[in-house]
C-alpha cells in the first residue's frame, strides 16, 4: 500500500532521538533555573532539596519512558 | 530571611503566610486535565490501533511517544506553577509588610508597605470555595504620595491576619507615643542639666580668673579641673539637646555668609593647648583661595569642627593629626586626618547615626555620647554638605571628611 511506503519511509526512531535529546536539555536547563529559585528564595532549603529530588526522579522516570518509546521505533 | 527581604534594626519576622492549598490545586486542576486528555486519548488510539498489522503498530508506538513527551510538558508546567505558588508570600514583620511575587521563572516583584503608613484594610471573602475551605482576601492600602496596595489573595483565615496586623499597628502606636514622651522627657531633663552646669561652670570660671581674688593653689587647681569637666558637661548636653531639637524640627540654622577657613583656625588654635598636652602634632595645611560658605558659623565651630579635631586628638594616643582645607570652582574639603586607634568596619556603619559609638569610643572616652558625629552630620546636611569618614580598620587611624558648597560671589 502507498500510505504503509510512506509511513515506512519516515526516520521515526532519529526523530525521536532528537526530540528526546531536546527534551532532556530543556528538562536539565529548567531544573537549573527552578533549582536556583527553590535555594535562593525558599524560606527552608530541605523544602528546596526535596522539590530538586522529586523534580529529578519524576523527570528521569518521564524521560526513560520517552527514550524506551522512541528507541522501538524504527529507523 | 536576609535573601528574601532586607530587614531593619530590631526588626522581626512575626507571620509568613502563602495562598491556601486549594488556590494551588485550582492553578493545577487544568495541568491535571490535560494529562488525563493525553493519556485517555493515547490509551485509546493505541488500543484500536494495536492489533491493526505492522504500520498500525508504528503508529501506536507514535502515539505513546506523543503522549510521554505531553505528560513531560505538563510535568514542567507543574514545575514551574508549584514554584510560583511556593514562592509567592507575604512577611509581616513588627513594622513593615512585604508581599513578594514571583512572576513565572524570570520575574520577581517585592512590595513592602510600612504598618504606620496603612490606612485602611479590608477582608474579603471568596465565594462559595472560600467560604468551603475559609480563604479569602485582605487588602491594605496606604496613605501618602508614594502609596502602594498590597493585595493578599487567597490566604487562610483572613479575618485572623486581619487582627494581627491591627494588633501590630496598635502595638507601633504605643511604642511612638512612648518614644515620644520619652524624647520630651530627655529635651526637659537635658534643658534642667544645662542651667545648672552653666551655673556651675560661670561659678568655676570666677574662682579661676580670680574674681574672688587670690586662692589657694590647691583650691585653684581644683576649680580648674571642675571647670573643664563642667565645659564637658555642657558640651554633652548641648549635643542630645541639638539632636533632640533636629529630631523635633527645631533646630534653626542660620544662613550667613562666613569665611570656613577663620573658623577652622580658630577651632584649631583652641585645641593646640590640649593636643601640646598628649605631645600630638597638630598641623594645619590650608591652600590659598577663598573658603565663604552660607550657613551657620556658630554651629559649625561648635558641633561639625570641634567634634573632629577634638575625636582626632581624643582617639590618638601618640602620633599626629593633621587638617588639610583645600577648595575646587564649587565645594571646599576639610579633611582630619589622624593616626590612632582607628574605626573597625562595623563601627563605620553606624558611624553617624543617632548614639552611634563604636567599640573604641567606650574604650578611649568613657564619656562618648554618640550624638556627636550624629549631630554633625546633621549639621553638614543642613548646610548641603557631605560628611564622610574613612578608615583602614583598627589600629589603622581614621580620616574624616567634610564638603561644603562655596558661596556664591
Amino acid at each position: 500500500m502507498q500510505t504503509d511506503a510512506v509511513v515506512s519511509g519516515i526516520p521515526f526512531a532519529a526523530i525521536a532521538m532528537i526530540v528526546w535529546i531536546a527534551a532532556v536539555m530543556l528538562c536539565v536547563g529548567l531544573g537549573f533555573i527552578l533549582s536556583y529559585h527553590w535555594y535562593r528564595y525558599s524560606l527552608h532549603k530541605s523544602t528546596a532539596s526535596l522539590a530538586l529530588t522529586v523534580y529529578s526522579v519524576i523527570s528521569a522516570i518521564i524521560l526513560f519512558a520517552l527514550f524506551a518509546a522512541g528507541i522501538s521505533l524504527p529507523l | 530571611m536576609s535573601t528574601l527581604v532586607d530587614l531593619q534594626p530590631g526588626e522581626t519576622v512575626s507571620t509568613v503566610i502563602r495562598k491556601h492549598w486549594f488556590i494551588f490545586f485550582q492553578e493545577i486542576s487544568a495541568i491535571l486535565l490535560g494529562c488525563v486528555l493525553i493519556l485517555g486519548t493515547a490509551g485509546f488510539v493505541v488500543g484500536v490501533l494495536w492489533h491493526s498489522g505492522q504500520i498500525a503498530s508504528i503508529l501506536s508506538t507514535v502515539v505513546t511517544f506523543g503522549a510521554i513527551l505531553g505528560l513531560l510538558v505538563c510535568w514542567f508546567m507543574l514545575a514551574i506553577v508549584w514554584t510560583n505558588y511556593y514562592l509567592d508570600m507575604w512577611i509581616v514583620t513588627n513594622h513593615r509588610i512585604f508581599s513578594i511575587d514571583q512572576i513565572g521563572l524570570f520575574g520577581r516583584k517585592v512590595t513592602s508597605i510600612a504598618l504606620d503608613n496603612i490606612q485602611e484594610i479590608t477582608v474579603v471573602n471568596n465565594g462559595f470555595f472560600g467560604a468551603v475551605f475559609g480563604y479569602g482576601t485582605v487588602a491594605i492600602h496606604t496613605a501618602g504620595a508614594g502609596r502602594a496596595n498590597v493585595y493578599m489573595e487567597g490566604i487562610a483565615q483572613p479575618e485572623i491576619l486581619h487582627t494581627h496586623i491591627l494588633e501590630h499597628m496598635e502595638r507601633l502606636r504605643q511604642l511612638e507615643q512612648i518614644t515620644e514622651k520619652q524624647e520630651s522627657l530627655l529635651h526637659s531633663i537635658s534643658h534642667e542639666v544645662k542651667s545648672h552646669l552653666t551655673k556651675s561652670q560661670a561659678a568655676f570660671a570666677s574662682i579661676v580668673e580670680g574674681d574672688f581674688g587670690e586662692v589657694p593653689t590647691p583650691l585653684k587647681s581644683i576649680a580648674s579641673t571642675a571647670l573643664s569637666d563642667t565645659k564637658q558637661g555642657v558640651d554633652t548636653v548641648m549635643d542630645i539637646l541639638d539632636a533632640s531639637n533636629f529630631k523635633k524640627g527645631t533646630l534653626e540654622i542660620k544662613q550667613e555668609r562666613f569665611d570656613f577657613k577663620t573658623a577652622l583656625l580658630k577651632i584649631v588654635e583652641e585645641f593646640k593647648p590640649i593636643a601640646a598636652e598628649k605631645k600630638l602634632d597638630l598641623e594645619v595645611i590650608v591652600a590659598d583661595g577663598s573658603y565663604e560658605v552660607i550657613g551657620d558659623d556658630q554651629k559649625m565651630r561648635r558641633h561639625v569642627l570641634r567634634n573632629l579635631i577634638d575625636n582626632a586628638i581624643r582617639y590618638t594616643p601618640k602620633g599626629s593629626v593633621r587638617v588639610e582645607l583645600t577648595h575646587n570652582d564649587e565645594m571646599i574639603e576639610c579633611a582630619v586626618h589622624d593616626n590612632g586607634v582607628g574605626i573597625t568596619p562595623e563601627d563605620m556603619e553606624h558611624l553617624f547615626t543617632e548614639g552611634g559609638k563604636g567599640a573604641n569610643s567606650t574604650k578611649v572616652n568613657a564619656q562618648s555620647t554618640g550624638y556627636g558625629l550624629f549631630v554633625a552630620k546633621t549639621i553638614i546636611d543642613a548646610h548641603h554638605g557631605n560628611i564622610w569618614a574613612e578608615s583602614e580598620g583598627a589600629g589603622n587611624g581614621a580620616h574624616f571628611y567634610v564638603q561644603l558648597p562655596l558661596a556664591k560671589v
